[in-house]
């Protein structure tokens, strides 16, 4: 008797299973179509962009936008579905990644619609330069920026009061107003400097800066002192030039010779930006978006970053923004959604990539406790500065860092004792990839 | 529709779907003649079978497509013969340090792991009051998970306030030797691995050997002690020839485990001047720069090193393994 109705219940089940699957599947035409977003955002962050969402939702009769974060292994996450066909319609992506989502016919090109769009977030030459070549490829454009982030020098004032700096001067800074600065701010437990003797540099109480591998980009002190780390035509990458020499010997001289930075063991044990918040280190160079201004012991300002010999201030620009999967439905509709959430973030992120947007008032009405440093963050926007990318970027960034970065920052190699030799693994990536 | 819904709809399709998957499989074989009890078992195992070949050996024979052709997702794969195995062996600057660091990881920590769990489960075989709880305690840290296992390790290695070197940098500066920064110089980075290693040697590896060593039979030792031998006659003659094939158990486990080392390393981030594992080498290169093809290569050449090495240790094992009963 059962092996009789078995197979009839499980035939059955297939049948109910795949009628409930199918009837659900039908959709109203004139329901709003669903816009899903992939984004990186964590719980904060997609709390506040939801309210965002919900408000878009609300006024749009043609599209609904679903969220879909996932803050772990994101760019992992959306590899796999866009190679499986299933990606989200609109997704957030950096600088980093767009050039190679785009090379590779993942994004929708936006040129055309773009071109005869009146909406406020498609008028081009409303956005800083910078921000805006990162979203485009081969001169079509592949997306639009929602954040153009300078890197910010942020100081402990009460730290720079104690050692008799006036706060005022530190936009004016160059490299040596830093190093002098940071050495009188470096202090070990006996209360001597790098440069008194008997100082403990195993015995640290105070650091005077924070710098890991990778952060802050060395590659703004190469740009700072003239030199290039690659070249605008993605032919070289001479980070053996004096110029760029200069630069990385400027930092290993401070890490290694001064001590003014904790290694990564303990910024790793104590936070990388706890350890400025909890005052244990003095300045730190951070996006501008962090909120290290929210401190309730120090009083901490965003500065300008100090001027290079050359007198540059070129400072690493993180630049975020979103494109539209090649692959949705509904190209227009999901172009609607793109357009009016980019001006949304717009006015909602800062530094906001589009001039307009990006001023003082806008940064202190978003974001209050930056009341002292939104002229700063301003002024750093001039100085943005952006990698030059190329598809198999991270191959090239890879060596850079672990071959160049790693055994300046955190071993104690001369930068002049191993560019050469790493100079020639970066341009044997670069000849792959010509 | 709610996703929930959705999720829950499709669960109920593909069990339905692997449920008369089973039906067919019975009354196919049943058709072919097959005895009832076989094609029950046949239909039983569909699931797992189904699994396998879809979830094991889709992957396994995709990936060895792969390492053939330039592969970063999100194009088709293009095929570029032996190219990608031409550029490792040749070209790539990472490759052979991380064979390197793998293997002599592997070398250096299997005989302690092996040895250490068999000394371990030795004093815990003995039939002390409250020997449950010794063996409970040390079973416990197999049960926390490798992440938490990592950040401790992290913490203990900290060259300024971790516990390792508060004992060990009085020793060194004895030797004129300054304080070891175990992850951020790459001298002290395959020792720290292999230190970290010994947290093997509790745990699962314990307990198998405590399983063997409780089957050893009694009358061995008591003949042994009666014609006057020693604890470690005893030990030599007795017990590892009798616990011999959990040995070669656990070597084999062992090597394989080791080569394929990533958790602590991905969370203990050590300085890459002293190479990489080969599974975060894998890791990187796929999942970090989407060089899927490469990334494939890498991985089959991972295998074949486990596969050579697994069967050294098989042939090998004619030579040191003592089976009970074994004919030849």
């Amino acid at each position: 008797m059962v092996r009789r109705i078995a197979p009839v219940l499980v035939l059955g089940m297939l049948i109910s299973g795949l009628l409930f699957a199918g009837g659900a599947a039908e959709a109203d035409p004139d329901a709003p179509v669903e816009i899903r977003l992939a984004t990186w955002a964590g719980a904060s962050e997609a709390n506040e962009l939801q309210e965002i969402l919900d408000e878009l939702n609300d006024r749009s009769e043609t599209y609904y936008i679903t969220q879909e974060s996932s803050p772990a292994e994101y760019y992992t996450n959306l590899q796999t579905q866009v190679a499986g066909g299933t990606a989200a319609d609109l997704m957030w992506l950096d600088q980093d990644n767009l050039i190679d989502f785009a090379a590779r016919g993942a994004l929708l090109d936006l040129t055309e619609m773009i071109e005869g769009d009146d909406h406020p977030a498609a008028d081009l030459d409303g956005y800083f330069e910078t921000p805006l070549e990162r979203f485009t490829y081969d001169g079509r454009v592949y997306g639009l920026p929602w954040i153009s982030m300078p890197v910010m020098l942020y100081v402990n004032v009460d730290h720079m009061r104690e050692i008799g700096v006036d706060p005022e001067q530190i936009n004016d800074w160059t490299w040596s107003e830093f190093r002098d600065a940071a050495i009188e701010l470096t202090r070990d437990r006996q209360g001597r400097t790098p440069v008194d003797s008997g100082f403990d540099p195993d015995d640290i109480e105070r650091y005077a800066f924070s710098m890991v591998p990778g952060w802050p980009p060395i590659q703004q002190w190469i740009w700072q002192a003239g030199g290039e780390e690659l070249t605008e035509d993605l032919s070289a990458s001479p980070i053996d030039s004096d110029a760029a020499l200069t630069g990385a010997e400027f930092i290993y001289e401070l890490l290694h010779e001064y001590h003014i930075a904790p290694s990564q063991s303990i910024i790793g044990d104590r936070g990388f930006d706890q350890m400025m918040r909890d005052g244990q280190v003095s300045m730190f160079m951070g996006g501008a978006a962090d909120d290290l201004e929210r401190n309730e012991n120090y009083e901490i300002r965003a500065f300008v970053l100090p001027a290079g010999p050359t007198g540059s201030r070129a400072n690493w620009a993180w630049i975020g923004g979103m494109a539209i999967w090649r692959g949705t439905d509904h190209p227009e509709i999901a172009y609607e959604a793109f357009m009016d959430l980019s001006d949304a973030i717009h006015h909602w992120k800062v530094p906001s990539p589009r001039i307009d947007l990006a001023n003082a008032e806008t940064i202190i009405e978003l974001q209050p406790h930056k009341v002292d440093s939104a002229e700063n963050i301003i002024t750093s926007l001039e100085h943005l500065r952006a990698p030059n990318l190329f598809p198999g970027y991270s191959e090239w960034a890879t060596i850079f860092g672990e071959r160049y970065v790693d055994p300046i920052v955190r071993g104690d190699e001369r930068p002049a004792d191993i560019a050469s030799d790493v100079r020639a693994m970066l341009e044997d990536v670069l000849e792959d990839y010509r | 529709m709610q996703p929930h819904l959705a999720t829950a709809i499709r669960f109920v399709i593909v069990l339905a779907g692997v449920s008369g998957l089973m039906v067919l499989v019975h009354r196919g074989l049943r058709l072919l003649n097959v005895r009832r009890e076989a094609a029950t078992g046949y239909a039983l195992i569909t699931p797992w079978l189904v699994g396998f070949l879809v979830f094991t050996s889709f992957p396994m024979i995709a990936s060895a497509y792969l390492s053939f052709t330039d592969y970063n997702i999100l194009q088709p794969p293009n095929w570029v013969g032996l190219e990608n195995f031409r550029r490792i062996f040749t070209r790539d600057i990472d490759f052979w340090p991380a064979i390197r660091l793998t293997l002599l990881y592997a070398f250096l920590s299997v005989p302690i792991g092996v040895a250490g769990a068999l000394v371990v489960a030795m004093l815990l075989a003995n039939d002390l009051r409250g020997i449950g709880i010794y063996r409970t305690v040390y079973y416990l840290p197999t049960v926390l998970p490798e992440v938490a296992v990592a950040l401790l390790w992290r913490w203990i290695f900290n060259p300024q306030a971790g516990l390792l070197n508060r004992f060990v940098v009085p020793v060194f500066r004895l030797f004129g030797l300054s304080r070891p920064d175990w992850f951020g110089d790459p001298t002290y980075v395959l020792p720290a691995f292999v230190i970290i290693s010994l947290w093997g040697i509790t745990g699962v590896n314990m307990v198998i050997f405590l399983a063997a060593l409780k089957n050893v039979p009694l009358h061995l030792y008591e003949v042994a002690f009666i014609d006057g031998a020693g604890g470690w006659k005893r030990f030599r003659h007795i017990t590892v020839p009798m616990i011999s094939p959990v040995i070669f158990l656990q070597v084999v486990r062992g090597i394989i485990g080791a080569l394929q080392i990533f958790t602590v390393y991905a969370f203990t981030n050590p300085t890459p001047r002293a190479g990489k594992f080969m599974s975060f080498y894998i890791y990187q290169t796929g999942f970090q720069q989407f060089r899927m093809g490469y990334a494939s290569a890498l991985a089959w050449i991972l295998f074949a090193i486990i596969l050579v090495l697994t069967l050294m240790v098989l042939r090998s094992s004619e030579m040191w393994v003592y089976y009970e009963g074994e004919r030849k």
